[in-house]
């Protein structure tokens, strides 16, 4: 009988347990949590601008793998939510939807980010409300092996590309590769010709005329680059082992390009004559959202504040792009030293200069499956590109309308 | 209450008591999920009423049933048809398998028995990533080296619906395999020697030992086994979403009805919706066990009906 009293003894102290974490203090307090999904070197540079600026402060800056969903799950309750996170920007539509983030106007003077990059505060912007601080961005570039294509071999425009292509196509070496049938790796062809992946107010534009026409014009392309499927590995090994003379690629791909000995070259993107405009990928910008349940206690948002805009340095820029291989968001980082010299960040730079602001409406996440699966069958099923949009298109619609 | 109900009531209640932590347990892990599911699929929580969701009765359910179209009745004819397929080409091999790993002439058994056991001890995400991209990569694959090697053209295997499908088989088969010849071999070890003695006496060939008495003797103790990986390969997402959708769709269409429920609900992150789909599926898995457990009941204790 003593065990069977022991046994219902814990169940007992167990559901009290339970009980006690989901009804505790519901105000936040302690120190300031951040969480993050970044490598240790960045969240270094952070944390030691932070000591040094605010030595007071106690913050505390905690790693999540699944950080959106987590976020999902806890995000309006003060005893498990941080106070902020580091994430990139095109989840902050998502998260202002459920209504988690509190306007950047309400933190902070937002004249502190007058000189920061354009793009990059329309990223952060969501229904005209900046909701949080940028702190660096990258975009895909046009990326060459200088041993293979000469300086005067790269290409200005779309149709100079397609030119190489057909010249140094063998079925064994490629003049460009690239994910085209991957959504975001496409979407610069799209955007490019002036179509439309998801309208301002959320309707897909799969069957623009321009979006059509992009697409068709996309698929020339196709002929001349490897068959299967282009996967991120494949295309970047065919890359780093010589077997294709150009790529799309992202900034991540630099470390590995220069340890497989490649002499890179950075171009801008090539010019699309029918459009006069230049191939426009998306950009994607890192930057640091609070949350509306760290603001409610006054003085704990006054240390938000201090917090944020001691972020708001040139030199905390410089390092935080020197070491995630990305552009700094402040303007005015580009003045140091360190940045004016460094080719992958003023690579990152021009790049971004034709570049798009990727959508982060919730939508949009209905949109990277039908658009990836539209693209394969463009382009690998050689499906009829007019009727296949037309079909992406209702799809996209229904789910759209089921999100709802 | 009189001393003797009173003692009844502590015998009786005393197993329950031990096993309660366990079952508090089950209870918060299997039965509380399917409940909470359950609600969800009652209500309209989506992204514009995430905190703030309301009963909503059968109208997800409407919607989930209205939405799935020919795709649905296609996704659910391959899963039919994949759970067959893996459930068939499973058994064949993995008796022939320990058939062979009971032969008195085999020597160094429980060595092969523990290289057989390799893809088991490989998380599967791992095996899966790894057979796309070290055998089926059209590019770096060694499936297609080996043909090339022949001189033989073959077309990138995971963009074929057909081939696709058999490329998600094998990969199915390397990861099942380990588990059933792991219970059809611990199940023919069970199998009383003097059977085959007697069969022997009579002068039954191999064939007719392996219908008459294997059979029919292993038949009860794979039979759980047997309806556990039914089960496992009829819901099977991890290995056609990895091989063919992720991270690029490679343009076969071989959508099961969990991949499709993936694809046409859980994108939409209308947890509501997607719950009515769980749903459903869990509705179709109970109606599917219902039918499968009967079968076994009848036919169980030695294939007697």
């Amino acid at each position: 009988m003593k065990n069977s009293i022991k046994v219902i003894s814990l169940v007992g102290a167990c559901l009290v347990s339970l009980l006690g974490t989901s009804c505790g203090n519901r105000k936040k307090d302690g120190p300031l949590v951040i969480w993050h999904d970044k490598e240790e070197g960045v969240i270094d540079v952070l944390s030691d601008a932070i000591s040094s600026k605010l030595p007071d402060v106690e913050f505390e800056f905690i790693r999540k793998e699944n950080l959106t969903e987590t976020l999902k799950l806890v995000g309006n309750d003060p005893s498990s939510a941080p106070d902020m996170y580091i994430f990139a920007h095109d989840k902050i539509g998502l998260f202002d939807t459920i209504g988690i983030l509190e306007p950047m106007e309400n933190i902070i003077d937002l004249s502190l980010l007058d000189n920061y990059n354009d793009l990059t505060i329309s990223s952060l912007s969501y229904n005209d409300r900046l909701l949080g601080v940028p702190l660096y961005y990258e975009t895909l570039l046009f990326m060459y092996n200088k041993e293979k294509m000469k300086e005067d071999e790269v290409p200005e425009t779309t149709e100079e590309l397609y030119t190489y292509m057909q010249e140094n196509y063998s079925g064994r070496r490629y003049g460009f590769v690239e994910q085209h049938s991957t959504a975001y790796y496409s979407a610069g062809w799209i955007n490019g010709f002036g179509g439309v992946i998801l309208h301002d107010n959320g309707t897909p534009g799969l069957n623009d005329p321009k979006t059509i026409e992009a697409l068709k014009y996309h698929k020339k392309f196709i002929e001349y680059m490897p068959k299967g499927t282009q996967d991120y590995a494949t295309v970047n090994t065919l890359f780093t082992e010589k077997s294709a003379d150009s790529i799309f690629a992202g900034p991540w791909l630099v470390t590995s390009a220069k340890e497989n000995n490649i002499d890179l070259g950075f171009a801008e993107m090539p010019l699309i004559p029918e459009t006069n405009k230049r191939v426009s990928p998306f950009c994607g910008v890192q930057g640091i959202q609070v949350l509306k349940v760290a603001v409610e206690d006054p003085s704990r948002k006054e240390l938000i504040s201090d917090f944020l805009e001691a972020l708001i340095d040139p030199q905390v820029g410089a390092d935080l792009a020197l070491l995630s291989g990305c552009a700094p968001a402040n303007n005015e980082s580009y003045e140091l030293d360190e940045i004016k010299n460094n080719e992958l960040v003023n690579a990152i730079k021009m790049s971004a200069e034709s570049a798009t602001v990727m959508p982060s409406m919730p939508e949009m996440d209905v949109m990277w499956t039908v658009l990836g699966n539209l693209l394969t069958e463009i382009n690998m099923n050689d499906a009829d590109v007019e009727s296949a949009c037309n079909e992406a298109q209702k799809e996209a619609e229904t789910l759209i309308a089921n999100m709802r | 209450m009189s001393e003797l109900a009173r003692r009844k009531l502590k015998k009786n209640a005393r197993p329950y008591l031990y096993s309660g932590l366990s079952l508090l347990l089950i209870f918060l892990i299997v039965v509380f999920p399917i409940i909470y599911t359950l609600y969800i699929s009652f209500t309209n929580m989506n992204l514009y009423h995430w905190y703030d969701f309301t009963f909503i009765g059968f109208q997800n359910y409407l919607t989930a049933l209205f939405s799935f179209d020919s795709g649905f009745l296609t996704s659910l004819g391959i899963t039919i048809l994949w759970t067959l397929v893996n459930m068939v080409i499973q058994l064949v091999i993995a008796y022939c398998i320990a058939l062979l790993l009971n032969s008195k002439f085999l020597k160094f058994g429980k060595f092969y028995k523990t290289l057989l056991m390799i893809p088991w001890a490989i998380p599967g995400y791992v095996s899966i990533l790894l057979w796309k991209t070290g055998m089926f990569n059209y590019q770096f694959g060694l499936i297609t080296k080996w043909f090339n090697d022949l001189g033989i053209v073959i077309d990138d295997l995971l963009s074929n619906s057909v081939s696709a499908f058999i490329c998600c088989t094998v990969v199915n088969l390397w990861l099942a395999l380990p588990y059933m010849i792991m219970i059809i071999d611990g199940a023919l070890q069970a199998i009383d020697r003097s059977f085959y003695e007697s069969a022997e006496i009579e002068g039954c060939g191999r064939l007719r030992k392996n219908i008459s008495i294997t059979i029919p003797l292993i038949k009860p103790i794979i039979g759980p086994a047997v309806l556990i990986t039914t089960f496992t390969t009829f819901k099977q997402f991890d290995i056609i979403y990895l091989l063919t959708k992720q991270p690029v769709n490679t343009g076969a269409n071989i959508s099961t009805i969990i991949t499709y429920a993936y694809e046409n609900a859980f994108i939409t992150s209308n947890y509501g919706y997607s719950s009515a789909v769980s749903i459903i599926i869990f509705i179709l898995l109970v109606i599917f066990s219902a039918l499968t457990n009967q079968n076994v009941k009848r036919k169980n204790s030695y294939g007697e009906e």
